[in-house]
């Protein structure tokens, strides 16, 4: 597990993507959006978008084999933030998700699938590349209204 | 995340502070599905002290809710802060979920029903 700081590249961490190091990954979100100097409302959002794209690589992207590497990336820029996730997974296809259906009574609401459309809504930018043998990367963008 | 139980009469309070997410969503679930097995069905979470919740933190609601239904009881929620609020309303948990201003209004709104 290793992490990097500097105000101009960024600052990133890359691990081995299993549930054990998602409390390092949570903290790195925390702790790069403070250093950042990101407000409140803009660093919950980049904490609920990380957590959710790292714990959709662990649990589903990796699911067919062996565990490997998962890096997240914090780029701070004037009027935005930019976040990516990269991992050597097989395709992920975040579009093929099934859209929760919010409007649900609760004995018919079914219990998960929500971390997708969370990521969806406190994002303003989405995007997804694959290239074979490189892996999936995720680009998420918050805009910063200053 | 740190979990507090306590009892008023008929009503379980469960006093939640910190995170409810992927690292304590697990935790919190199994305290409160445990009060559910002890046939307490009226659950108060008090959430005066959580600032942040994820996905997984929802299913765990979800989770007690639907449980607590079955059996009769509910689920309601207490002192919910404005960024715990945003990610429920954008999840559509809002209007599934009882939610008071307080723990004593939660509690009280039992009696009621």
């Amino acid at each position: 597990m290793k992490a990097a700081a500097g105000p101009s590249a960024g600052q990133a961490m890359t691990c081995e993507a299993v549930r054990a190091s998602l409390p390092g990954l949570m903290r790195f979100a925390i702790e790069a959006s403070a250093r950042a100097g990101l407000d409140q409302d803009t660093a919950q959002a980049v904490r609920l978008a990380i957590e959710e794209a790292c714990v959709n690589v662990i649990d589903h992207a990796y699911a067919q084999g062996e565990p490997g590497p998962i890096t997240v990336s914090i780029r701070s820029e004037p009027a935005r933030v930019v976040i990516e996730i990269a991992d050597r997974a097989s395709r992920f296809a975040p579009d093929q998700a099934p859209a929760p259906d919010l409007g649900a009574d609760w004995e018919s609401r079914p219990v998960g699938g929500l971390g997708w459309h969370l990521i969806m809504t406190v994002m303003d930018e989405v995007s997804h590349e694959y290239e074979p043998g490189a892996g999936n990367r995720l680009t998420l963008v918050k805009h910063l209204h200053n | 995340m740190d979990i507090e139980i306590r009892f008023l009469e008929e009503v379980t309070v469960v006093e939640i502070a910190g995170s409810v997410d992927s690292l304590t969503a697990e935790t919190l679930i199994g305290a409160m599905l445990g009060e559910l097995d002890r046939d307490r069905a009226r659950l108060v979470a008090d959430f005066s002290r959580v600032e942040y919740i994820s996905s997984a933190g929802l299913r765990a609601l979800l989770a007690t809710l639907k449980d607590a239904r079955r059996r009769g009881g509910d689920l309601r929620l207490a002192s919910v802060s404005p960024p715990v609020l945003r990610v429920l309303e954008i999840s559509g948990f809002t209007s599934i979920l009882n939610l008071f201003t307080d723990v004593d209004a939660a509690v009280v709104s039992f009696a009621v029903n």
